[in-house]
């Protein structure tokens, strides 16, 4: 009886081990292996559902950009390119640090792990912040505003109260899965810390990452279409 | 399978070689169409920009996402999700992009639309005028009260409403005296300090090489028409739209502005 650990993630007290070497699937799996496996089909069922609730966004552009160019076309020539693609390069960056955290945890590297988790955090933190300082902000003060809303005068053409609602609508809930995913990562951090991942149990580090990833490619799909197509 | 930290980073610079390659082919199609004055069809753009990010996407889901050495599973249920938006996006665009030729057939059911007045219902501005006008009203009220209750300095984006709202009402045939008090306050001091130089600096485009009107890329586009004049826009009709419907009823003026030309 002494051998098995009390709670899932195991104590470790018996040989000392750190809680990922006395991990123990739960009872209804055959084996960590498949136990692995089903999270992992899990998070890409998940991922299907995310990928279809962006559809509906892209849906809209489509259909808006049809029936209104030059709302679009005057829209877009007011948001600054620049930002778009250092937010780009600032979320690739952080894709490659999650990534690389996997292979830390693959590989035992307790050590860089933590700091590929950090980093990324830090990565997350700098996407949202240049998108409030220099983007939502100024927008908010010009009346850049969706629907109703919208009290910017300059306008081209009077459908431009649609493009806005597409621009924060669209640019919002991708920075609302960026502020989920980084309560994601403090999580990883705190388990972390405590030794729950390694070579033999990584699950949760692997799903988060996954999540992460599509959010990054969410982002590489809205940065052309909000910014570049003219 | 552990993924080589070396692969990591290749994809990494791949990835942002890529977005630099995206961004580089917008600014050259701007360049290029401004430059010649030629025009580069709508569906270039699109094609370039949307073939790069998904070329992005591939690499980050096959190595960073794991799905070249994954369980197939996993990937089946990523086609199937992309078929899934295929589906959902090109069966619209199939029925917007064909509106045109279905209409002759039941003309006599269609009443023509899209007069630009998505309408509010009232509040500090008459019921019935629309989310555009209404952003002009709010920001002359705005511009009154800086300029003249406040004394204070107008922003950047209202220097260039006041200054584009007297060539409106110029255009409206309106005499100088009729205008409205803070345009005429605008117009004493529109050539002073720290509006002379924001009103040059905008008179050079928005700064990022092309505005509605002026970007050749825009010209070859079939619209849906604005059909109120007063919004600058023009009758259904024009740019390969069959669009007859309606216009029993209201003829085509002729000599309006076309859309995006209106300045």
């Amino acid at each position: 009886m002494a051998s098995i650990p009390a709670d899932k993630h195991g104590t470790g007290s018996v040989e000392n081990l750190p809680p990922h070497e006395t991990y123990r699937h739960a009872e209804h799996f055959r084996n960590a292996a498949d136990e692995f496996d089903a999270a992992k089909m899990g998070v890409w069922l998940f991922l299907a559902t995310e990928v279809l609730l962006f559809s509906g966004l892209f849906v809209f552009y489509g259909v808006m950009r049809m029936l209104h160019p030059e709302a679009f076309i005057h829209g877009s020539s007011l948001l600054d390119w620049r930002w778009g693609l250092f937010n780009t390069i600032v979320l690739l960056l952080s894709s490659f640090t999650v990534a690389d955290a996997v292979r830390c945890a693959q590989s035992g590297d307790q050590k860089g792990l933590k700091r590929n988790i950090v980093l990324t955090f830090i990565l997350g933190t700098a996407f949202l912040l240049i998108k409030f300082i220099f983007e939502y902000a100024p927008k908010y003060a010009e009346g850049k505003l969706p629907g109703a809303f919208f009290s910017y005068p300059n306008w081209e053409s009077p459908y431009e109260p649609l493009w806005w609602g597409l621009y924060w609508g669209a640019t919002g809930i991708h920075a609302s899965h960026v502020v989920v995913g980084m309560g994601l990562f403090i999580w990883l951090y705190i388990r972390a810390k405590k030794g729950h991942f390694g070579p033999k149990h990584y699950t949760a580090v692997e799903g988060v990452g996954l999540y992460w990833h599509i959010v990054d490619i969410v982002w590489i799909f809205l940065f052309p279409m909000l910014y570049l197509i003219h | 399978m552990i993924v080589p930290r070396r692969l990591l980073l290749t994809v990494l610079g791949i990835l942002m070689f890529f977005t630099l390659v995206t961004v580089g082919a917008a600014q050259l199609e701007q360049a290029i169409a401004h430059q010649f004055d030629i025009v580069i069809p709508q569906w270039v753009n699109v094609a370039v920009a949307l073939s790069i990010a998904a070329v992005k996407t591939l690499f980050v889901m096959a190595i960073f996402m794991q799905l070249r050495w994954d369980n197939p599973f996993n990937s089946l249920i990523m086609v199937f999700t992309v078929f899934t938006l295929c589906f959902f996006l090109g069966f619209i665009m199939i029925d917007l992009g064909n509106r045109d030729s279905i209409y002759p057939y039941k003309s006599k059911y269609i009443v023509e639309g899209g007069s630009g007045n998505i309408t509010v219902a009232g509040g500090s501005v008459p019921a019935g005028t629309s989310i555009a006008m209404q952003a002009r009203i709010w920001a002359m009220e705005k511009a009154d009260n800086i300029l003249i209750k406040e004394k204070g300095t107008l922003p950047k984006y209202l220097v260039i409403f006041c200054s584009q709202e007297i060539e409106r009402q110029l255009a409206a045939k309106k005499t100088e005296a009729e205008f409205p008090p803070v345009l005429k306050e605008f117009m004493k001091v529109r050539n002073q300090a720290p509006y002379a130089e924001i009103l040059a600096a905008a008179s050079h485009g928005h700064g990022k090489g092309h505005s509605a009107g002026g970007n050749t890329a825009n010209r070859s586009r079939s619209r849906t028409g604005l059909t109120d004049p007063e919004l600058g826009g023009k009758p259904a009709d024009g740019h390969g739209h069959s669009g007859s419907a309606g216009q029993a009823e209201k003829p085509a003026t002729a000599g309006e502005p076309k859309a995006g030309e209106h300045k």
